[in-house]
């Protein structure tokens, strides 16, 4: 049998500014990057995967193709945990 | 309105902690002017000497005195030292008095219980019939009535194999001289049955909360362990909200219609991520001191549940925070054991025996 609950797993996280992270589904805590809590802030708020790669490209000295690489890397753990 | 007088049992805080000493603080948070008995197995379960400990404390017999001896001696602390209520904590005195409850109406005390059927449905050896019926998933079980029953469903299973004793008692053995040992132990303490049991990886989840015995809840608390003791009790745990947590507590409750306080332990099974029930504990956990804590105090919710019938509803605990046991001195005085002892009736009381806390 099946459990029928929605599991919007991020939207469940909790964050702080230091990078903590804290999963309240399953009790696991996890230290993100300044990055990272950037983007996860981000998905909270909606933004797409492009909104995402736009910003950092606009506020880092990188170039998009390395952006959008890391960011699948990111995306991956994500759905890893669940969390996508 | 008169202040509350209840009895409270299970006060000892070592490391195998028991709830009645929470349990107590948690009803003096609601009502301060609270009147707590301690009812106790043994001179120096801690909870009797802390600072904030029951206001007066009695020696009971263990409950394998038998009913009769047990009932005789809560008449008995109930004429030296009145109360209305009695919360029963520890399993051996829920399995003896919720088949009692005539008895003790007659000698003045009310409890709130699970009654037997339904106890008898959450046993360990019922526990993967109920699992089965309301779809929760749980561990491999053969009940054994002997070792070598154990034995031959060990030997079909595979080594380990966790065998368990009807109440108490989980040995992990790796060969059948380790379970013929441990299962020469385990009947000796708690008579049959063995359980044999597959023993699972995973992380470890509690729920403790309030049934209302209509099929509902009054509040849960779930949590992870974060520290687990040698002897598998969570010494740390997390308040987590986990939508397959609550959905299987409301499934579990609503089949048994489960009355009064409990507590199911999980396992993440970390093969398939899926919650398996190992045991469901029809009394409040050592923990329960901490959602009170947090404002969800499921003791000063059951005693109202008691008195009028109902209670507000409880606040879900936040999740993220979390509890650590810590473990400090009290100091009491041997005038104060002796006091303890010397009003225990003779039946229970030995020529000469050590007041050594073992446990």
């Amino acid at each position: 049998m099946t459990l029928e609950t929605d599991l919007i797993r991020l939207g469940d996280l909790m964050l702080n500014d230091r990078g903590f992270v804290f999963d309240p589904n399953t009790g696991e805590s996890y230290q993100v990057s300044a990055t990272g809590l950037r983007c996860l802030r981000g998905l909270q708020r909606g933004a797409t995967i492009e909104d995402l790669v736009a910003d950092l490209v606009a506020t880092h000295d990188v170039e998009r193709i390395t952006v959008r690489c890391d960011m699948d890397a990111f995306l991956w753990d994500l759905k890893q945990l669940g969390w996508l | 309105m008169k202040p509350i007088r209840i009895a409270v049992s299970g006060l000892h805080r070592g490391d195998n902690p028991q709830p009645g000493a929470s349990i107590a603080a948690a009803i003096r948070q609601a009502w301060p002017d609270a009147f707590i008995v301690g009812l106790v197995y043994n001179a120096f379960e801690s909870g009797v000497y802390a600072a904030d400990g029951p206001d007066a404390c009695h020696a009971m017999p263990y409950p394998t005195a038998g009913l009769a001896a047990y009932l005789t001696r809560l008449a008995e602390v109930r004429a030296a030292t009145p109360f209305d209520w009695f919360i029963p904590t520890l399993d051996a005195e829920i399995v003896m008095l919720a088949d009692a409850a005539a008895e003790l109406a007659a000698l003045g005390i009310g409890v709130r219980l699970p009654d037997p059927a339904m106890l008898a449905s959450c046993g360990k050896a019922k526990l993967p019939d109920l699992a089965a019926r309301c779809g929760v998933a749980s561990p491999g079980t053969a009940v054994a009535r002997d070792v070598g029953e154990a034995l031959e469903y060990a030997e079909t299973a595979g080594y380990p194999v966790f065998l368990k004793g009807p109440l108490y008692d989980a040995t992990l053995v790796h060969h059948p001289a380790a379970l013929a040992a441990a299962g020469a132990a385990i009947l000796a303490d708690w008579g049959p049955p063995l359980l044999v049991q597959e023993p699972l990886s995973g992380t470890e989840f509690n729920v403790m909360g309030l049934g209302d015995g209509a099929g509902g809840l009054l509040g849960s608390c779930a949590v992870r362990k974060l520290i687990v003791s040698d002897k598998g009790k969570g010494n740390g745990s997390v308040v987590v909200r986990d939508q397959r947590l609550d959905e299987l507590t409301r499934r579990l409750m609503a089949e048994t219609r489960w009355t009064g306080p409990f507590e199911l332990e999980f396992i993440r099974d970390q093969r398939d991520d899926e919650y398996r029930l190992i045991e469901i504990n029809p009394r409040f956990p050592a923990w329960v001191g901490f959602p009170a804590q947090l404002g969800t105090n499921f003791p000063a919710a059951w005693v109202e549940w008691m008195l009028t019938g109902s209670s507000r509803p409880l606040p879900v605990p936040p999740p993220g925070r979390f509890f650590l046991r810590h473990q400090i001195e009290v100091t009491g005085d041997m005038g104060q054991v002796s006091a303890l002892l010397e009003a225990m009736p003779s039946s229970t009381n030995h020529e000469l025996t050590t007041h050594s806390n073992k446990s």
